[in-house]
């Protein structure tokens, strides 16, 4: 608790000020007077409220809590301030950053409490921050580890324990690349004896001495080669292998995960964002486990091999070419964070060159209703240049580093003939000579031993471009749904459907409620009509309802039980949605209606579809039910998806019926046959309307106005017109619209 | 769009400290609040001024041009405006180390120095096409840079690194 931190300056001054009132709350801010970063503290005692600067004794506020009118904590963008009213003005008494506006809300909750005389509660002060136990930060909101200190190691291991299903496979890898590398090691020793020996002729006798040889060493070269290629394929496969099927653990635990998550997760979140997650940091997960695992490996081990080869054909030799590596690398090191850098923004324009043409396509209508065609090709060839200069001064960068990086590479080569030249003429018995075959078998070794140093100097880049990708993937999985069944959840396979609404608050972001303690009682089979401007919270109301969201106080209990401790399952079976944007899955019609029962027969979804009157209109579609509805149903007018969407509803035959404002694209006629089609559905069945014209809600038994979040009246429609208040005025504007369309003469032709 | 015209308005901070506006024909406001209507791409101009004790905030009027103010007028208008609109400018970079998926950014803002930390996600650096850069920190708190291409070089480099 942060008053535990509250300085000893500070602390002493209070106990000065005010010796008989113990320390209730004390919290620091991140911002300082003048908007500059900084800290201040905000201290309450029993009877006072105090704000100091940090480290200073003297307050810049010295409230007493009784002459405090209220306290609140107002949102401003991208922070937050106190706000305390006395009699004779507003104080801004603290501010803070966004990150910090939770903890001051709590705050401001005790602040009230002790204003009350109550006692500061532990919800109060306890801060849901943890901090870091190493480095003693406090860790970001949403992340389980502090990010300073976070081990690369340890989400490596992690993506590794998806491989541990397959352990015997990723050790059988392991021995094969130890045993390519053996393999490897063969054929340029087998220069050096074709050299030193097969080649060679005895000066005294004129005779190739060890001609019996030659074979054996075409032979070893040839077994090697084929060894060589044998072994790599087979690396290639089992790492394949184990690749694709770790990440087939991970990508159906995403997508399980995702499946799971509520709906606050796809708020925040863009579902173009999501998709990413599931198919290409995926793939770039499995890059790292086919491609660079393997690869990282067999370059440490050529690495170590040949390195060993090297030390032992010369040691000498050894010491001078390892300078131009070291070179190299001190170079890599300079010059990778540069290239890099021009690399990542390379990418970073193509990405939104793409993102601009995507973008672009997908308002091809706008584009093409509004005429503005050249607008468009002058946005695209304006981001396309920038992407065409990225490109060029990457490449100018790379055509300077890329060559240079490889002439010092071969400046080891040019040492190997500079100094082992000299060993050769020192002759093969002086202490450190060397024969001419040594020389090319050395070269050799030399070229296998660079294309690992290279391979190692990406290692960084490889890993990070897969931890990313790996974060992300696991930033899903570990994300816990806020919706989750109750371990004692009742199973309820069929609901009365009696709705009590006790005195509930919800907002989608905190601190905001959209709904606020509102409490109304829908007895099992009534109809009742909600209605309200937009924005009142309808919708949300009806989110509520089917457990979208949960309620942030109060309850909703669907027939006495509360719905959080009713299996999700069952609930969701009882209720059947019209949601007020019509979303269908691009499919056919059949599809989309039986969506709501798979299992339903082709008789039954016919006869939902005329109830839904959308019978009609799909008899006069040339391939009928089997008629595709394009992406979202984007072939489809507006009322015919309702339409659709109404139909699917039906099919389902729910004890709840909630229509969302369910006929608002369709013209009057037809919603005027809906509507009597709807009569005797919603006969039996507990029904929750929503309805934009309010003429169509005559039938309910109920009209509640919700104004604001709150209910404004409640009662019959007789009832409500005879009261002449909110909702008689609704009706009156109503009434006036569309006296304007009559005389316009345009009739309300809604299909588009 | 009712504009207030700067030479007939009269701003003044109260003795509690609240902002106050005295209208052309003399009617008084107080508490007000300011807003910028565009305080990404344009925040010199058109700034909103509503009453701040209303839960709605109604709009009182509209100053077309900061700068047509009087310099003590503009500078209580400012002092207002950083209040409501908590964006630092980054002013120079320090370092940006990478860490698994997640950069810490050690920077220098106009309200001070800072640390924070981005995640690697796109929509964590949103880079306009006038060259203005907006930084989302993982809680959610932004940064801005009205045209990073006059950063120095390694300040650069560091950033172009970090774009997802
Ligand atoms: N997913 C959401 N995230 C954040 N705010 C939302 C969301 N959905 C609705 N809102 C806000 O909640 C309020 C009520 O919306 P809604 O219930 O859809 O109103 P309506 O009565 O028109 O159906 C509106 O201010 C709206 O902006
Ligand atoms: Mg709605």
């Amino acid at each position: 608790m942060e008053k535990d931190r509250l300085p000893k300056i500070i602390s002493t001054a209070l106990r000065a000020a005010y010796p008989n009132e113990p320390i209730c709350l004390a919290i620091s801010s991140n911002i300082a007077r003048h908007g500059q970063y900084g800290r201040e503290w905000l201290v309450a005692t029993t009877a006072h409220l105090l704000v100091f600067p940090d480290d200073a004794a003297t307050p810049t506020h010295d409230l007493a809590l009784t002459e405090l009118e209220s306290i609140s904590a107002e949102n401003t963008v991208g922070a937050g301030s106190v706000l305390v009213k006395t009699a004779t003005a507003t104080y801004r008494i603290i501010s803070y950053t966004e990150a910090r506006s939770d903890d001051f809300h709590k705050i401001v909750d005790g602040l009230r409490a002790l204003k009350e005389g109550a006692q500061v509660e532990s919800h109060h002060t306890l801060s849901d921050r943890q901090e870091c136990e190493t480095c003693g930060r406090s860790i970001p909101k949403h992340m389980s580890t502090c990010p300073h200190c976070a081990q690369r190691r340890q989400i490596l291991l992690r993506i590794l324990s998806f491989s541990r299903p397959y352990a015997g496979q990723l050790a059988l890898i392991f021995v094969i690349t130890v045993l390519t590398t053996v393999v490897a090691l063969l054929p340029p020793y087998m220069s050096k004896l074709f050299i030193d020996s097969v080649f060679k002729v005895d000066p005294a006798t004129g005779t190739f001495p060890h001609a019996d040889w030659h074979l054996w060493c075409v032979a070893a070269i040839f077994a090697a080669y084929a060894l060589q290629s044998f072994f790599s394929g087979w690396q290639e496969r089992v790492a394949g292998i184990v690749g694709f099927k770790t990440v087939y653990d991970v990508r159906a635990a995403i997508y399980k995960r995702i499946q799971e998550l509520s709906l606050t997760f796809f708020d925040k979140r863009h579902t173009g964002a999501i998709m990413t997650r599931v198919n290409q940091d995926t793939a770039e997960l499995q890059r790292l486990l086919v491609d660079f695992i393997p690869m990282t490996l067999e370059a440490l081990f050529s690495l170590v091999g040949v390195g060993v080869v090297l030390f032992a054909v010369s040691w000498r030799l050894t010491l001078f070419v390892i300078l131009p590596i070291i070179g190299t690398i001190v170079f890599l090191r300079l010059a990778v964070p540069v290239i890099r850098s021009f690399f990542h923004r390379f990418f970073h324009r193509r990405s939104r060159l793409s993102a601009l043409v995507s973008d672009s396509l997908s308002g091809i209508r706008v584009i093409k209703s509004f005429g503005q065609e050249a607008l468009e090709m002058e946005k695209f060839d304006r981001t396309s240049r920038v992407y065409r200069d990225a490109g060029i001064d990457l490449v100018r960068r790379w055509s300077i580093y890329h060559p240079l990086m490889h002439f010092m590479i071969m400046c080891g080569t040019v040492l190997v003939w500079l100094v082992g030249g000299r060993l050769i003429f020192r002759g093969p018995d002086m202490p450190g000579g060397m024969t001419i075959g040594d020389v090319v078998a050395y070269s050799g070794y030399l070229m296998m031993f660079y294309r690992p140093v290279f391979m190692l100097t990406r290692l960084s880049q490889m890993i990070t471009n897969a931890l990313t990708a790996a974060d992300r993937v696991f930033d899903i999985i570990d994300t816990i749904p806020d919706i989750q069944d109750a371990p004692d959840a009742v199973a309820m396979p069929r609901v009365e459907g009696h709705i009590t609404l006790d005195n509930i608050t919800f907002g989608y972001a905190k601190h905001q409620p959209v709904i606020k303690e509102l409490s109304i009682d829908i007895p099992a089979n009534e109809m009742i009509g909600l209605v309200g401007k937009s924005g009142a919270g309808k919708s949300t109301l009806i989110n509520l309802m089917s457990r979208l969201y949960d309620v942030d106080s109060g309850a909703i209990r669907v027939d006495g039980v509360d719905v959080r401790n009713i299996r999700q399952a069952d609930l969701r079976q009882n209720i059947g949605v019209v949601l007020q944007e019509t979303f269908l899955f691009s499919g056919t019609i059949m599809e989309n209606i039986s969506y709501a029962k798979p299992t339903a027969t082709k008789d039954q979804v016919i006869a939902a579809a005329l109830s839904a009157h959308a019978h009609e209109f799909i008899i006069q579609k040339p391939d009928g039910y089997d008629t595709r509805v394009g992406e979202r149903g984007s072939r489809l007018s507006g009322g015919e998806k309702q339409r659709i969407a109404i139909a699917r509803a039906i099919l389902r035959d729910p004890r709840i019926l909630i229509l969302d404002e369910a006929t608002s694209s369709v013209d009057v006629q037809t919603e005027e046959k809906i509507q009597q089609a709807l009569v005797n559905l919603t006969k039996g069945r507990t029904t929750i309307a929503i309805a934009h014209r309010l003429a169509t809600l005559r039938n309910c038994a109920r009209l509640v106005v919700i104004d604001d979040g709150e209910v404004s009246e409640m009662g019959t429609h007789k009832e409500l017109m005879e009261k002449e208040g909110a909702f008689y005025e609704l009706v009156k504007s109503q009434e006036k619209l569309s006296t304007i369309v009559a005389i316009d003469g345009g009739s309300r032709s809604e299909e588009t | 769009m009712n504009e207030l015209d700067p030479k007939q308005v009269i701003f003044a901070t109260s003795d509690e400290g609240e902002l106050g506006l005295t209208l052309a024909d003399g009617t008084r406001h107080t508490p007000i609040q300011c807003s910028c209507l565009f305080p990404l791409s344009d925040p010199e101009h058109y700034i909103s001024i509503q009453q701040g004790d209303d839960k709605h905030h109604p709009e009182i009027g509209i100053i077309k041009d900061l700068s047509a103010l009087l310099p003590e007028q503009r500078q209580l208008i400012d002092q207002d405006l950083k209040h409501q609109h908590f964006l630092p400018e980054i002013l120079s970079i320090e370092d940006i180390r990478g860490l698994h998926g997640i950069d810490e950014w050690c920077v220098t803002t106009d309200r001070g120095p800072i640390t924070f930390f981005v995640s690697g996600r796109k929509s964590s650096i949103v880079l306009t096409n006038d060259n203005l850069l907006l930084v989302t920190d993982i809680e959610k708190c932004r940064y801005r840079i009205t045209d990073y291409t006059t950063l120095p070089l390694r300040a650069r480099q560091m950033l172009e690194r970090a774009l997802p």
